[in-house]
């Protein structure tokens, strides 16, 4: 790879990026727009939450609470101030937990984030190496165990599986904590800290992983058998190069592209099995919170996680784009 | 999953052009296939039979206590599966909670196929600026993590079945949306259809006799992969607290089963094998549909 | 012209492919046999199907088997049976001793690796070079090739070129490791006319300045009128007639050779209609009994269809198998 190297100039991916990031404006109002919908959807405004959170209310307590949040006001006026709110990244008060929403979010972020790059990063790397493996020996026994092992990954509830390995390995084994993030007996600090954390992570790593390591299974194993039939594979091989180098260096490189854009269109998907997840092992994460929100009747909550996961998806779509256009050669960035 | 409508955005690695490949070893790669669909089918039917003639096999109301609680499977021929915290058949729940689980899934299924044909069609058949509003509706439903959103809307109009189906099939139409709109694309400017246009032949006509029918195979393909992503949604849904307060699904009994995982983890065991195995039946299904109906596309 | 006094740097005898398909095995190369000497061009002609591709890709064994069969009494190189090599040491003769360029340079090249990179790539297989040696090496090669500023198009992707170039960048990836034959399969087919006799031209020059032997599969006797020494004609997967090109164009003995020829476009003759050979290309599954051509063929009688033609010589060091050849010769030309 001595000529190779990719150096694009900054102004282009810059200019790139600017111009998709307009491209996405639009998805974002509309999603502003959805939820907005949803909040005046929810039975009971915000009043009657709190109201019935006092036990009991006179309606002129709630007349005042609904003026002091602008209830009263018309669709228009409180679309207006809901927008102009967003624009300030405000997305809200949460009464139950008596915290802004936006708050509450970037607090959990962190160990979501830790959740499902940790899970990821696991199904890329034993996907594409079942995959690799499947296609290789397509046909094979290989082939056989890793298809059908991928077809019962397919078909598994994700918080089944984090229940069944906690069976085994916390109820069955005591190797593993069967919840939290950390040992709340001992705080442990420094490097203690992370091997504890890095303990609580196993379980909940491997159950949200399965179901993507059996995706990137067959996404690797696809994307292989039809990379080896194109004509660079032959001419590789008609260079004389051992099957090693052709599977690693002209089949893999180019079955990777696929999986990158699978990569980026799997966040939503990848977020939505946290929720699972981090309910199932008690992880104080996002999805967490939107279970608790649930339980609570906290919407403004509820539909704080919704729009701040569906900015991380958009994000991440612009991320994969762009490392596409990096790894892809003949997409010129413009 | 989200397979079919992902080989569209494959498009770039593919822009090579596609080397004339020598048929290999067709047949037995159809054999293997067609007996792929042949167990899928086969394994759907049981779960489907066992649904339906719930009420006859197993009289019993699932709800009814009928023995000492906490018998674990396979110790008393009369509860084979053995029986819960209350005292109630294991077998009888998995059967009755098939249905609604069953009944969910393609209820869902069939309104977001629904709803994904109708915006599909649409806008690749009439193109220009329907369809760039639809594309982009399209796309901001798939922005939103599925379940979440599925949770929201559940939430907002409280558990039911009726919200609950509603929940998974707007988070579910874009990709047959997606599918569809492709598949009308191809066929639009076909000769028959443009021969249907001359001859005064009424769009919705056209849409309804001509493209339609000839999209049909995909769609099918989808849909049926479609019923075994709403029983998994469903199932998360319920396991979350939000399925419908009246009825047992097996996403239900997991999470009541959860309560006593540590002592009978059976109770949450069985009703996950139930789910596995009816959702890998349909996707066999899928896959074995997949090759009988579209042969070209059998990479996946 | 004086080729066939110099010994054959590649003798096949008897080459047979098959492939196996769910309604049975196809015969795509039937008992071929021909030999190629050291700066001799042999060209192999035919229609679209009549298994000239296969023979190029079987000679190194580039067919995957399963389905394809390849078979025969040998595939002599370097006092080696290629047939009976192990891959292991097959792999040492690709791209080293016999190299091949392909139809489309596009698709042949693989569109993630710079075209620096996939020369340096034989060149490390093949010879000692490596790093700086090999970059300095493949700058040559692109510059032998007659591609303008090499040391800049080095590190250029296959998209960046246009079609004559990726061909060029082809054959200079063949020429890498300084092959003693190199098998061109249909190698100006996908370009534009102009830049195919310029191709063409460089083909010829190089092989000239090299010493190899060439053997340039086509469907296009124009290609071949200018570029051969020797000529082989096949018919449905077997060899219809072998003749020194001077003697194949000023006296086609096989009848198919002759529709060849009155289909192909010629500028100094200028006529409103090409004569197109009636009917189809047989299908491989079932084969008429006799000769292959019969059921096409415009004198062919009765006993054509009876039995197989053998290959006879033809008198001028040349070979036919048509059992009307020497009537046809005689001047019944219709």
């Amino acid at each position: 790879m001595s000529v190779s190297g990719v150096a694009l100039p900054d102004a282009r991916v810059l200019r790139y990026l600017g111009v998709r990031v307009l491209q996405v404006i639009p998805t974002i109002l509309a999603i502003v727009v959805l939820n907005f919908f949803f909040l005046r959807l929810a039975p009971g405004d915000l009043a009657e939450v709190i109201a019935g959170e006092a036990g009991s209310a006179s309606p002129e307590y709630m007349a005042i609470l609904r003026q002091q949040f602008g209830l009263d006001q018309s669709i228009w006026v409180q679309f207006t101030k809901y927008l102009t709110e967003l624009a300030q990244l405000n997305l809200g008060y949460s009464f139950r937990n008596s915290l802004p929403v936006l708050d509450l979010i970037v607090s959990r972020a962190p160990n979501t984030a830790l959740l499902m790059l940790s899970s990821l990063l696991i199904a890329v790397v034993l996907g594409v190496l079942f995959g690799a493996i499947s296609a290789q020996w397509r046909g094979k026994w290989p082939d056989g165990v890793i298809s059908a092992l991928s077809t019962v990954g397919f078909a598994t509830p994700l918080f089944w599986v984090g229940l069944m390995l906690i069976v085994l390995f916390s109820v069955e084994l005591r190797w593993l904590p069967a919840g939290g993030m950390q040992d709340l007996e001992h705080s442990y600090t420094g490097f203690a800290h992370m091997l504890d954390v890095a303990r609580h992570m196993v379980l909940p790593v491997f159950s949200l992983a399965f179901f993507y390591i059996a995706i990137y299974t067959r996404l690797t194993r696809s994307a292989m058998l039809e990379v080896q039939e194109l004509d660079f594979v032959r001419t590789a091989r008609a260079k004389g190069l051992n099957p090693l180098p052709v599977t690693l260096r002209h089949v893999l490189r180019n079955a990777l592209l696929p999986i990158v854009t699978m990569t980026g269109l799997q966040l939503g998907a990848l977020l939505s099995g946290s929720v699972v997840i981090e309910t199932v092992f008690a992880w104080p994460g996002m999805g967490r919170l939107a279970f608790d929100a649930v339980f609570q009747r906290d919407i403004n909550l509820l539909l704080g996680v919704l729009f701040f996961s569906s900015f991380l998806v958009i994000v991440s779509n612009l991320v994969t784009d762009l490392v596409y256009a990096l790894l892809d050669p003949r997409i010129d960035i413009r | 999953m989200t397979f079919e409508t992902l080989s569209a955005r494959f498009a770039p690695a593919r822009a090579v052009r596609r080397p004339r490949r020598v048929r290999t070893s067709s047949f037995s790669y159809r054999f293997w296939r067609s007996r792929t669909a042949l167990i899928g089918t086969a394994g759907l039917l049981l779960v489907v039979l066992g649904a339906i003639f719930a009420g006859r096999i197993f009289e019993a109301d699932p709800l009814d206590m009928v023995a000492r609680p906490f018998i674990w499977p396979f110790t008393d021929a009369a509860h084979p599966l053995g029986t819960d915290m209350l005292g109630r058949d294991i077998l009888t729940g998995l059967v009755h909670a098939g249905r609604v689980s069953l009944a969910v899934g393609f209820s869902a299924a069939a309104l977001a196929v629904m709803l994904g044909v109708v915006f599909g069609a649409v806008s690749g058949y009439f193109g220009g600026w329907a369809d760039q509003i639809l594309t982009r509706v399209t796309e901001v439903f798939q922005t939103m993590p599925p379940l979440v959103f599925a949770v929201v809307v559940v939430a907002i109009l409280t558990p039911s079945v009726g919200s609950i189906v509603l929940g998974i099939a707007v988070t579910s139409w874009p990709q047959i949306a997606r599918l569809v709109r492709a598949e009308t694309l191809r066929l639009r400017d076909a000769e028959y259809v443009q021969a249907a246009r001359v001859m005064g032949m009424g769009h919705t006509r056209i849409i309804l006799t001509h493209i339609l029918p000839n999209a049909i195979s995909p769609v099918v393909v989808a849909g049926s992969i479609l019923v075994a992503s709403a029983i998994l949604t469903e199932a998360a849904l319920s396991f979350l607290g939000l399925g419908d307060p009246n009825l047992i699904s097996w996403g239900s009994m997991i999470g009541a089963g959860r309560e006593v995982l540590r002592t009978a983890w059976y109770m949450t065991a069985l009703p996950g094998l139930a789910i596995s195995f009816t959702v890998m039946a349909l996707n066999l299904l899928g896959n074995g549909l997949n090759d009988v109906l579209n042969p070209r596309v059998s990479l996946s | 012209m004086t080729a066939h006094a110099s010994p054959a740097v590649l003798d096949v005898a008897d080459l047979t492919v098959r492939f196996r398909t769910p309604t049975g095995l196809l015969t795509a190369v039937d008992q071929l046999s021909f030999s190629v000497s050291a700066g001799e061009t042999l060209a192999i002609v035919g229609e679209s199907g009549c298994g000239k591709s296969v023979t190029a890709m079987a000679l190194l064994r580039l067919l995957r088997s399963p389905p394809a069969e390849i078979g025969g009494r040998h595939v002599l190189f370097e006092g080696q049976d290629l047939l009976r090599l192990r891959e292991r040491a097959l792999r040492n003769i690709r791209g080293n001793r016999i190299a091949m360029i392909f139809q489309d340079p596009l698709s042949a090249l693989n569109p993630v690796l710079t075209v620096g990179d996939q020369i340096i790539e034989t060149l490390k297989r093949h010879t000692g070079l490596r790093g700086a040696a090999a970059h300095r090496r493949a700058v040559e090669l692109l510059d032998l090739v007659r591609i303008p500023e090499p040391a800049r198009r080095a590190s250029d992707y296959p998209h960046r070129f246009s079609g004559g170039m990726r061909q060029r960048a082809m054959i200079a990836i063949a020429l890498a490791a300084s092959p003693a034959v190199l098998i061109a399969d249909e190698p100006t087919t996908a370009l534009d006319v102009t830049v195919q006799a310029q191709i063409l031209k460089l083909l010829n020059s190089l092989q000239r300045e090299l010493g190899m032997a060439l053997i340039l599969i086509s469907h296009d006797l124009g290609v071949v009128a200018e570029t051969a020494d020797r000529v082989l004609v096949m018919y449905a997967g077997r060899k219809v007639e072998e003749r020194s090109v001077l003697d194949l164009f000023a006296g086609p003995l096989h009848p198919y050779t002759r529709a060849l020829m009155r289909a192909r476009p010629r500028p100094e003759e200028l006529r409103e209609f090409l004569d197109e050979i009636p009917g189809i290309v047989p299908s491989l599954a079932d084969l008429p009994p006799g000769c292959a051509f019969a059921p096409r063929c415009s004198v062919a009688y009765e006993a054509c269809s009876a039995t197989r033609p053998a290959l006879l010589p033809s008198g001028d060091g040349g070979a036919v198998a048509c059992i009307r050849a020497p009537l046809a010769a005689g001047g019944v030309v219709a």
